[in-house]
């Protein structure tokens, strides 16, 4: 209760991805499945806290660009996340994910004689929400890190899944990016126009979860980047614009003893200023007080860490996901009191749950000041429900 | 009913219940049988499209390749560049579990990432058995089906020895996997990661085939332009030569178990019919009394109705019981023709039991029917009258002789009718077996007529007591006589069948096998080169090699195996069957067009000189059918052409077989070790002598036709219990006349032989007159059922063997049935009987 360390968001995901892939070994979800099932009951496939030859977040570190948007094998875990809200010219609200997740399998790879030998597997997630047609779909698509189904590379910068991608050019300490995905009527052809340096998470870059050495990751993130291109939902193409956050995100860790899923906020504010904030959930419900964030000034560069105690988040509304049986949070006031922060976060609709080889629910959200007028946009992310 | 009528009946059965037993245990035979084959036959058709939709999983479509091998790029081009979101590639061959010799199990490599959404292997699941990072990437690594495992005693850490041609590679256990799909149980496959299996496997970079999950557009755009080299199949279409021959052999099985109930209502008939004759005195004097004809024939009929319920509930649980013995016989036989997975029963369709029960109360009223009408129809001083009753069984027997030559006409009218119909075959089938019930009591009197006019010289009384006691109680033994008649020409049919069969398929394996070792590979065959090849024919002691190249390719006709073949010293071995065997074989060697399997040409309706489609890296391509050759494989239909046309039109040179063919003084051992030791490494090979293949061709049809034999026992036991139910019956309505020959000086020791000469003529003549019909029986079942069912032609053998075990059995039941009753009436206590009426 006192020492256990705190985690970074999404970090289970490692772990919960192929546990989940092997709970749903074929025919995909259920509806009515257990709330439990699939859910990231924490170090089950990772098992014991011991790194099996994996690197840890131990130090800090020097960050180089493009190098470090490239994959970091060594550590067992890494994602690029992109989450953007976008408008059509109609003035259509649309949000979108685009993430995808390296596991290592094993920290040496053996040697082998097929090609299809590999010691690390490949998870991305594509979602789309159309605010104003009330739908959400999810997608997904996994691979071994083999015959070039899967990989990422650094110069040039490409992450992929089989035919989704993420390819980035970098000049002049910025990288633009080019996201590609599409499965049937659901396809995304965006590109971004990346923007100065990352906010470096936690403590420089090293985002430390608790009192141990090596209990940490590597993290840092784009939160607004703008992003133009097109955008397919049913079948039907529109061209849009927006916002996007990008994460990046690497380690070797898993998710402690007790601590039962994340709250991940992630909202960029009309005044210009970006509030990062992870609330690590304990069985109980209450947060962590590992739980943290940032808050980067309308300035780009400027950043506060936030700490628990300098966040209050209380869940207002809640939903029952129709397929999965299980109840999720939706809508918070979120106050960082020391920053003048107080909002009304609400989703654009209220199902945006993946049900995939993960369960999670990770939504585009806006939120509203005191006053009721709109004040920020962003992602919402809930897991471990 | 009438109460008077109702008594009667009644108390006629309760002093007799050797009757009503014999009466019930017939009617539920026949049931049984009918019941137990019907459930048999649905529980394993259920059984084999539960679990091949259960292997299936969610793939509508597999991608394969046409000739050669499924390069692994392809699937990086599907999902990758074409984004087909759900493809599993596989790699897959059978293993031999080192140690447990002949424990032949398939090997699937899979990628498990790929999976979801597809095959459901359950095994996948967390906290489960396996441990699927491992699986992925350490090598050597499998996961066992639960079964296996159990029988082996391993667990996961330990290390199996997995045979790969030949070659023993260790592999650790590091889960188990359970039987796939809820109700039917299919045991699942060896699993091993795909990068495993293509390394165990000695096949880096290729696959065996992917499999896909499309919508109608996909599979529309994937079909029209295919990765070169590959042919996209439909899963979820009917047909294909597997199908057909289950079902063909499923309709086999069901007229067998017709037959079972047909026999069974001659029994019906027969103890229904008795039962009649023998109140003929009660009922006579019912009718004197009043009774009108229409309560007679009611009355008859309700006690026919009362009878079948009581039989069929008996035979549909006896019915049940025997299904369950019948499906694993069921099961094993389409496993072991047609099927490499195991498969368990499935819960057959409940509506067969509702069948059976409408069929054995129908059939017992029928039976009864005449019965009835004969006792309502008869005059009631006629009913009294025993000789009446004989004569008009002489003259019934005229009549139902003179019947069977129309039903002979609609027999020969239907086989000529319905040239390829199968169900047209059965019906002319049981026409002929009609006929021959008709005529067994006519040719009955006729031979005891023929022995008493033989014999006169020689035949002392009880013997020619014996003979005219046969055709002198007709009433009662000329159904029997008939039931027993068909039941053993069944007996005779069949096994004339099988050993027709057994004969043929013997001879060609002789023809096909021509070398004395074969070499074979794995369906994707092996890439070895003319340096290879001859390497082997350079081993001492070869007088060369015959080599092979068959490959299963999807056309228009349905899945086919194509075989390129280069003959050997000893020619094609191939039995030409239609076209001129010399020109054909020239033809074929000349590249200018192929041999098709006769199961093929049948099943098609193709003939000599037609054009066949094959689909080829290339774009189509036709080729002449030239000759049809014998073949009684039971996997996919096949066609032959020359190698070097395969190589040409495939523009593949691997090779799936290689026949060796040695001189006359060479040392097998030796050889066999130069052969393994020419071939190169890493390709996994079976190396077998054309005597082992043989031996285990003819195993797998002794066990096929294992369920024919039970069927055969099974019309038998229904047989005998129709001799023994019309003996007992003679015993107990003769039982004055026995008194008689006693009170004028019959020994008991006489009178028992006279009685067991009478069963034993009786036998003799039922025997007698099934041999014809069981020829004829047989004849049909090889030149018309066989063919029409699986396209399989073989020559009619008439070896006596399985006839003269018919006339036997014919023979022995009848005096088993006869050692009863007779000894009953030899001790018959004089002045009782005397006294009785």
């Amino acid at each position: 209760m006192t020492t256990r360390s705190g985690w970074p968001r999404r970090l289970a995901f490692a772990g919960a991805a192929l546990l989940a892939l092997a709970a749903c070994g074929s025919a995909g979800h259920r509806a009515g499945d257990s709330p439990s099932s699939g859910s990231f009951s924490g170090t089950r496939f990772l098992g014991d806290p011991a790194t099996n030859g994996f690197a840890r977040a131990t130090g800090p570190r020097e960050f180089s660009f493009p190098a470090d948007h490239g994959q970091h094998s060594e550590y067992r875990t890494e994602w690029w996340y992109f989450t953007g809200n976008l408008r059509d010219a109609d003035g259509r609200r649309y949000g979108f994910e685009l993430t995808f997740f390296r596991i290592g399998l094993a920290a040496e790879a053996a040697a082998r004689q097929s090609a299809w030998g590999a010691s690390q597997m490949w998870m991305a997630h594509f979602a789309v929400t159309d605010a104003d047609g009330h739908r959400f779909a999810a997608v997904e698509r996994l691979a071994r890190d083999a015959l070039g189904l899967a990989g990422a590379s650094s110069a040039p910068f490409r992450v992929w899944v089989k035919d989704w991608s993420a390819e980035g050019t970098f000049a002049e300490g910025r990288t633009d990016f080019h996201l590609r995905a599409r499965d049937g009527g659901l396809a995304i052809d965006l590109r971004l126009e990346g923007t100065g340096a990352p906010v470096l998470q936690g403590d420089g870059g090293l985002d430390a979860k608790g009192p141990e050495p090596g209990n940490a990751s590597y993290y840092y993130s784009m939160p607004r980047v703008a992003a133009k291109g097109e955008l397919t939902t049913n079948g039907r193409s529109a061209e849009v614009s927006g916002t996007v956050w990008v994460d990046r995100e690497w380690s070797t860790s898993a998710l402690s003893e007790g601590i039962v899923g994340w709250d991940w906020f992630a909202l960029r504010l009309r005044d210009g200023r970006d509030l990062m904030f992870y609330r690590l959930r304990r069985s109980d419900g209450s947060a962590s007080e590992f739980s943290g964030g940032s808050l980067v000034e309308s300035d780009g560069i400027t950043r506060r860490r936030l700490h628990a105690a300098d966040v209050d988040a209380e869940a207002l509304g809640w939903w029952t996901s129709p397929q999965t049986a299980v109840r999720y949070p939706i809508r918070w006031r979120l106050r960082v009191p020391s920053a003048g922060v107080d909002l009304d976060v609400e989703p654009y609709i209220p199902n945006q749950e993946l049900v995939l080889s993960v369960r999670y629910w990770e939504g585009a959200v806006g939120a509203s000041g005191a006053g009721g007028e709109p004040e920020a946009e962003g992602y919402l992310e809930l897991a471990g429900y | 009913m009438n109460r008077l009528l109702r008594r009667a009946s009644l108390r006629f059965f309760l002093r007799h219940p050797w009757q009503l037993a014999l009466a019930i245990v017939g009617v539920s035979l026949g049931v049984a049988v009918y019941v137990g084959v019907a459930l048999a036959n649905d529980s394993a058709a259920r059984a084999f499209e539960l679990s091949s939709a259960a292997v299936r999983g969610a793939t509508t479509h597999r991608l394969l390749p046409i000739g050669g091998a499924l390069e692994e790029s392809v699937y990086v081009d599907l999902v990758v560049r074409r984004g087909i979101p759900t493809a599993a590639p596989v790699v897959t061959a059978d293993v031999v579990i080192a140690g447990r010799q002949g424990l032949r199990y398939p090997l699937l490599g899979i990628d498990p990432l790929q999976e979801t959404g597809l095959r459901g292997f359950s095994s996948f699941a967390p906290g489960g058995s396996s441990d699927l990072a491992r699986l992925i990437t350490s090598p050597a690594t499998v996961l066992l089906p639960d079964t296996l495992a159990a029988r082996l005693g391993v667990a996961a850490g330990d290390t199996v020895t997995l045979l790969v041609g030949g070659r023993g590679q260790p592999v650790e256990v590091v889960g188990t996997v359970p039987a796939i799909g809820g109700d039917v149980q299919v045991e699942p496959p060896i699993v091993a990661d795909i990068a495993t299996a293509q390394e165990l496997l000695g096949r880096p970079g290729v696959l065996s085939y992917v499999d896909l999950r499309l919508s109608a557009e996909q599979a529309g755009e994937l079909a029209a332009e295919p990765p070169a080299g590959t042919a996209l199949v439909a899963l979820d279409r009917a047909g294909g030569a597997f199908n057909e021959l289950a079902r063909a052999f499923r309709t086999n099985l069901t007229a067998l178990g017709l037959l079972a109930l047909v026999v069974g209502t001659f029994l019906i008939y027969g103890t229904m019919s008795f039962a009649i004759v023998q109140r003929r005195a009660t009922l006579g004097m019912l009718r004197a009394v009043g009774v009108t004809r229409a309560e007679l024939l009611g009355g008859v009929l309700i006690e026919a109705l009362c009878l079948a319920v009581v039989a069929t509930s008996l035979g549909l649980v006896l019915g049940h019981v025997l299904a369950t013995q019948l499906v694993e016989l069921v099961l094993r036989t389409i496993g072991d023709l047609y099927f490499s997975a195991s498969v368990r029963a499935a819960p057959p369709s409940p509506s067969i039991y509702a069948q059976g029960g409408a069929l054995g109360l129908g059939a017992t009223l029928l039976a009864a029917a005449k019965p009835a009408l004969d006792a309502a129809r008869a005059a009631p001083a006629a009913v009294l009258r025993r000789a009446e009753l004989e004569h008009r069984a002489r003259r019934g027997t005229r009549i139902a002789a003179l019947a069977a030559a129309p039903l002979l006409a609609a027999s020969a009218v239907l086989l000529l009718l319905g040239s390829s119909d199968l169900y047209m075959a059965f019906a002319a089938l049981f026409a002929v077996l009609a006929a021959g019930a008709l005529l067994t009591p006519a040719a009955t009197v006729l031979l005891m007529r023929a022995i008493e006019i033989t014999g006169r010289s020689v035949l002392q009384l009880p013997a020619v007591l014996a003979v005219r006691g046969v055709s002198a109680s007709l009433s009662r033994t000329g159904v029997a006589t008939a039931a027993l008649a068909v039941a053993i020409a069944t007996v005779n049919g069949v096994g004339l069948m099988i050993s027709s069969f057994r004969a043929s398929l013997s001879d060609w394996l002789e023809t096909t096998l021509t070398a004395d070792l074969y070499v074979g590979f794995d369906a994707e065959g092996a890439a070895l080169g003319p340096a290879d090849v001859a390497a082997i024919e350079a081993i001492p002691g070869v007088a060369g090699v015959s080599l092979t190249r068959s490959v299963v390719l999807p056309t228009d006709y349905g899945e086919l195996a194509v075989r390129g073949v280069r003959p050997g010293p000893r020619g094609w071995g191939l039995e030409i069957v239609s076209g001129d065997a010399e020109s054909a074989l020239a033809e074929v060697a000349a590249g200018r067009g192929l041999v098709a399997s006769e199961r093929f040409t049948f099943a098609r309706g193709l003939s000599v000189g037609d054009q066949l489609v094959l689909p080829t890296p290339q774009g189509e391509r036709r080729l002449p059918i030239v000759g049809a050759f014998r073949d009684f494989n039971t996997g996919d239909y096949s066609v032959v052409m020359a190698l070097e046309l395969y190589r040409q039109a495939f523009g593949d040179t691997s090779l799936t077989g290689i026949g060796i063919h040695l001189i006359s003084d060479a040392d097998r051992a030796t050889v066999e070790r130069a052969v393994r030791e020419a071939l190169p490494a890493p390709t996994p090979f079976r190396l077998r002598s054309s005597e082992t293949i043989e031996r285990l061709s003819l195993e797998v049809f002794d066990r096929t036709f294992k369920i024919t034999e039970v069927l055969r026992v099974l019309a038998a036991v229904v047989a005998f219990l129709g001799v023994l139910s019309a003996l007992l019956s003679i015993e107990l309505d003769r039982a004055r006349e026995l008194a008689v020959l006693r009170a004028l000086g019959f020994a008991p020791r006489q009178l028992l032989a006279t009685l067991l000469t009478q069963t034993g003529l009786l036998g003799a003549a039922a025997g007698l007159a099934a041999l014809p019909l069981g020829a004829t029986l047989a004849a049909l079942l090889v030149h018309v059922i066989n063919r029409r069912s699986f396209g399989w032609s073989m020559s009619f053998v008439l070896t006596p063997g399985p006839l003269l075990t018919g006339l036997a059995l014919a023979v022995v039941a009848s005096l088993l049935a006869g050692i009863y009753p007779a000894l009953r009436a030899s001790r018959v206590e004089l002045g009782g009987a005397l006294r009785e009426e």
